[in-house]
């Protein structure tokens, strides 16, 4: 970062967000792009364009930038977003220039979910704006009007599935805000009525799905992909620039710079700005969603795999997500398994603190599973080639023993409220045969109990963590600490509480102490505990777990529940609850009704 | 074997004479990747299809793209290319110089096209979808995965049989599968549950084919695919990524993968060689004959690049193309000047 450069501010609240949104354009419109000048300093091009600020020094940028297209989709969006921006100001060579290269250079479509929202709606918006040209202006051999129709069809196909069953790449801090680009552009530029509606009403749709699961602007819970760094310190994600910017729940700090995707050249925070200009207004529904913590509660989601192609029975297979969220912090997870290749993030407990960008305010258990199969499940090329194709891009921590992300297909998780079980049954003669805990430098007062509980507390709670196996601790940089496990049968029981539910933390331990727990690991694993509220959690390997003696009903999983969101699976509709407020997105009839009732709290 | 003798006196003939006015029938292409590690949206170096032109001398063809996985030309028409690339089926109508992507958004990351010689509009995707099949030289796509189980689906190479209107033989995840009736049903051929990545049918003997397996070595069958035996003398274990049988002689086979060099075989199977020496890495991804010079074989390394022996292995010369990923080597007829 520039020492000169202001930060944006802007006022807090609802109603700050103008001045937010005023504050962040200013930002970047007065930002110099440093380093590597490349598609991502598009972003400062736009902003100096859309304020018609230093307007010479923008033309010059963009035109060097034009010299060296890549990127793909990334380059896609960045230059429509430029495109439209500057079309009453851009000189017209620049203009020639700037569609010629949509004839003479070839994105690649890419791999992933995110990747086709960009492509098909970038391609969507420079179709429009030239909407006679033939094929032979394209770099695809397709006209204006092919190409407008193929990516009208992918991205209705895309809404659809979310929609209906959930999205693939969920809940990721750091690719949330590649679906919310494409849409923002879509919303501020999409000509056709029916579009642009639909783009707006996935910006709440996702927005909303933010918001219920942040905590003081940090992404919690279960995740599909997270990178090693962000996982223990969640702010540098880009997903907490789009919390300060539409909640103002934590400060806003510029780019950690190439804190991921070094070759990419990647600054995650930058992309804040396409939805600043696009005129989205958040809900004030969707606000206090994200923003009111005064009452506990608990959430649930479905969601997907991405799609899968070898050595399974089914396209998408279905993730089911569990959130216990109150002031004090955020106990969330997903059931384990192979739900998503590499950065998978299967259960955390994340907390709050008086500074969010100190980080490592999370604990969590990983199985470090690394094998060519996961990763042939959803990749085209060979399985024998993909550990190393994967490594030596951009996730090199893929093939580390001691590494803190990816799912498991030796893990097996479940929770209630806030006491989690996680169960390994892992099989003899895998990679890397056992499981790492990650216990960060900020907790308190360690203690391992003769009963065979860890205590901690940190912050706002207490914290209990049961090892279901013999363990070692290993050192991590900065004073965190690993809990390393090599039985094969393992797992640990998590039960938290918010400080002010116990007198002390010796009152707390006490509790704990006499809560029954009976663990069985001879064969399969198995647990039968009792937690602090009083219900019995049942967890049986390859069993759906019990409370109470009824399982927990993935069956009837619901596409959200919860207190502020409910959608019914398949049902292509989602009602937002507030209080008395309501916001029903219904995607069958493309509309939005918002309402209230009388508040029953 | 006439034609062979042919064949091997004419190569001797360009070897000395070099004239450059004399143009070989066919030209080798691949379909590579520069970059190690490549990650989408980083600068990609020149890749996509290259041709080579001389010993170690490559040019680039239309777009640059990170993934060519297949290349065929239509019979009618060489100058009519089509591309199974990550963004869907490419086809040129002028040898390269002009591109379409004739696929939307349904189809993506083909691994191979193929073209029914006996029903040139008919073309066939293997794609990690399943096969997708176009009656109308790629207007169009159909879906045609009927009696494919869906964990076996994920189909990685796809032919058809030359000497037979409609029959198609599928390399997929799970095992080989025929269609009789241009795709539109399948029938189990050989190899349940074992992933198959290459599958090559003889010029000279339509009946032979070859096979190479994820975890189960090479298949060969000699009766046009009814029957498929292992290989004797090639690891069964080991992933065979590569396979391929001399266009003049099908009695010359050879087959490379992880770790495996290049296994040879002159006497149709009977027996292998696997030879390694000279080469500077073990792992092979694709291997070719050249139909204009009998016996002369390319290999791709993994990354290593790419090389040519005129001994069936003993040695090998360098043709270029270190650091490059090489999705499919493949000979392609070339149009007359």
């Amino acid at each position: 970062m520039n020492a000169a450069e202001r930060l944006p501010v802007g006022r807090p609240g609802y109603e700050g967000y103008d001045s937010r949104r005023e504050a962040l354009i200013d930002f970047f419109a007065d930002r110099e792009p440093g380093g590597y000048l490349n598609r991502v300093c598009l972003i400062e091009v736009a902003a100096k364009l859309y304020r018609r600020r230093d307007l010479q020094r923008a033309f010059d940028l963009l035109d060097r930038i034009l010299d060296d297209p890549h990127g793909d989709m990334f380059w896609m969006y960045p230059m429509t977003l430029v495109r439209y921006v500057g079309r009453d100001v851009l000189p017209e060579a620049t203009l020639r220039r700037m569609r010629d290269l949509w004839r003479t250079y070839t994105p690649y479509r890419g791999d992933t979910e995110n990747h086709w929202v960009m492509y098909y709606a970038s391609l969507y918006l420079m179709a429009q704006m030239y909407p006679e040209d033939g094929p032979e202006t394209w770099f695809n051999g397709r006209s204006s009007q092919e190409n407008r129709r193929e990516s009208e069809g992918f991205l209705n196909h895309w809404i659809e599935l979310t929609t209906t069953i959930g999205q693939g790449e969920y809940d990721s801090p750091h690719y949330m805000g590649f679906f919310i680009t494409p849409m923002a552009l879509l919303y501020a530029f999409a000509e056709e009525e029916t579009m642009r509606r639909k783009a707006g009403m996935m910006l709440d749709y996702l927005i909303a799905d933010f918001a219920a699961e942040n905590l003081n602007g940090l992404y919690a819970g279960a995740m599909s992909r997270i990178y090693p760094e962000p996982a223990l310190e969640r702010w540098k994600n880009g997903s907490t620039s789009f919390a300060w910017l539409l909640f103002g729940n934590i400060p806003f700090r510029p780019d950690p710079v190439n804190v991921v995707l070094p070759r990419v050249g990647y600054r995650p925070h930058g992309i804040t700005l396409i939805l600043a200009l696009s005129g989205y207004r958040l809900p004030e529904i969707i606000h206090h969603i994200a923003t009111d913590r005064s009452t506990p509660y608990v959430h649930r989601e479905l969601k997907r795999t991405r799609h899968r192609i070898r050595y399974s029975g089914v396209r998408n297979a279905p993730v089911y997500k569990y959130m216990s969220m109150r002031r004090e912090y955020a106990l969330g997870s997903s059931q384990g398994g192979l739900l998503q290749p590499v950065q998978q993030h299967t259960w955390e407990l994340l907390w709050t603190t008086d500074d969010p960008h100190r980080g490592f305010n999370v604990l969590f258990t990983v199985q470090p599973y690394s094998s060519g199969h996961e990763l042939g499940m959803y990749f085209p090329e060979e399985p024998e080639l993909l550990t190393e194709a994967v490594i030596s891009g951009e996730k090199p921590t893929y093939d580390q023993p001691d590494k803190l992300t990816g799912g498991s297909p030796y893990e097996q998780v479940f929770q209630d409220e806030d006491a989690l079980v996680a169960l390994y049954h892992i099989a003899p003669g895998t990679r890397f045969p056992h499981i790492n805990g990650y216990f960060s430098r900020d907790l308190q007062s360690v203690s391992e109990d003769p009963s065979g509980w860890i205590f901690a507390d940190v912050e706002g709670l207490y914290l209990a963590y049961r090892p279901l196996a013999p363990y070692q601790w290993r050192d991590l940089p900065g004073g965190d600490r690993r809990l390393y496990s090599a039985a094969l049968n393992n797992g640990a029981v998590v039960q938290v509480a918010p400080r002010g539910a116990y007198r002390s933390r010796a009152d707390f331990e006490e509790a704990v102490r006499g809560l029954a727990l009976e663990v069985e690991m001879e064969r399969l694993p198995r647990v039968r505990y009792r937690s602090l509220s009083g219900r019995l959690l049942e967890a049986e390997w390859g069993r759906e777990p019990r409370v109470d003696g009824r399982e927990v009903g993935y069956a009837q999983w619901p596409l959200y529940g919860g207190m502020f969101l409910e959608a019914e699976r398949g049902s292509g509709r989602l009602e937002m609850r507030y209080g008395g407020m309501r916001r029903l997105l219904d995607f069958r009839t493309l509309s939005v009704t918002d309402r209230v009732e009388p508040d029953e709290s | 074997m006439k034609r062979s003798l042919v064949l091997a006196l004419l190569s001797m003939v360009l070897a000395v004479c070099s004239a450059p006015s004399v143009r070989a029938q066919s030209a080798l292409f691949a379909g590579l990747i520069k970059n190690k590690g490549y990650v989408v949206g980083s600068p990609l170096a020149a890749s996509g299809l290259m041709r080579l032109d001389a010993d170690t001398s490559w040019t680039h063809i239309g777009w640059n793209h990170p993934r060519i996985f297949g290349v065929a030309v239509d019979p009618r028409d060489a100058r009519s290319m089509y591309l199974a690339a990550g963004n869907g089926l490419m086809h040129s109508p002028d040898g390269g110089r002009s591109w379409k992507i004739l696929t939307g958004w349904e189809i993506t990351e083909p691994q191979d096209v193929a073209i029914d010689p006996n029903a040139p509009d008919h073309l066939y995707l293997a794609t990690p979808y399943g096969v997708w099949r176009s009656e109308n030289g790629g207007t169009t796509w159909i879906e045609s995965v009927e009696g494919i189980p869906f964990r076996h689906r994920y189909t990685q190479d796809v032919q058809v049989d030359r000497t037979k209107r409609d029959r198609i033989v599928a390399a997929t995840s799970g095992g080989i599968y025929i269609s009789e009736d241009g795709a539109k049903t399948w029938r189990l051929a050989a190899a349940e549950n074992v992933p198959i990545y290459r599958l090559d049918q003889g010029v000279a003997d339509p009946n032979v084919w070859i096979a190479g397996a994820g975890k189960g070595g090479v298949l060969l069958s000699n009766d046009n695919g009814s029957a498929w035996r292992a290989a004797r003398g090639v690891d069964g274990k080991t992933a065979i990524y590569g396979v391929a049988i001399d266009p003049t002689d099908s009695r010359r086979m050879a087959a490379g993968g992880w770790n495996t060099g290049v296994y040879v075989t002159a006497n149709g199977g009977r027996s292998w060689r696997q030879q390694r020496k000279g080469l500077p890495v073990a792992h092979i991804y694709e291997v070719a004959f050249d139909p204009d010079h009998p016996g002369r074989l390319y290999a791709a390394t993994v990354e290593h690049g790419i090389f040519r022996t005129d001994t069936m292995g003993r040695t090998w010369d360098y043709a270029g193309m270190y650091g490059t990923l090489v999705f499919d080597l493949t000979f392609l007829p070339q149009p007359a000047n």
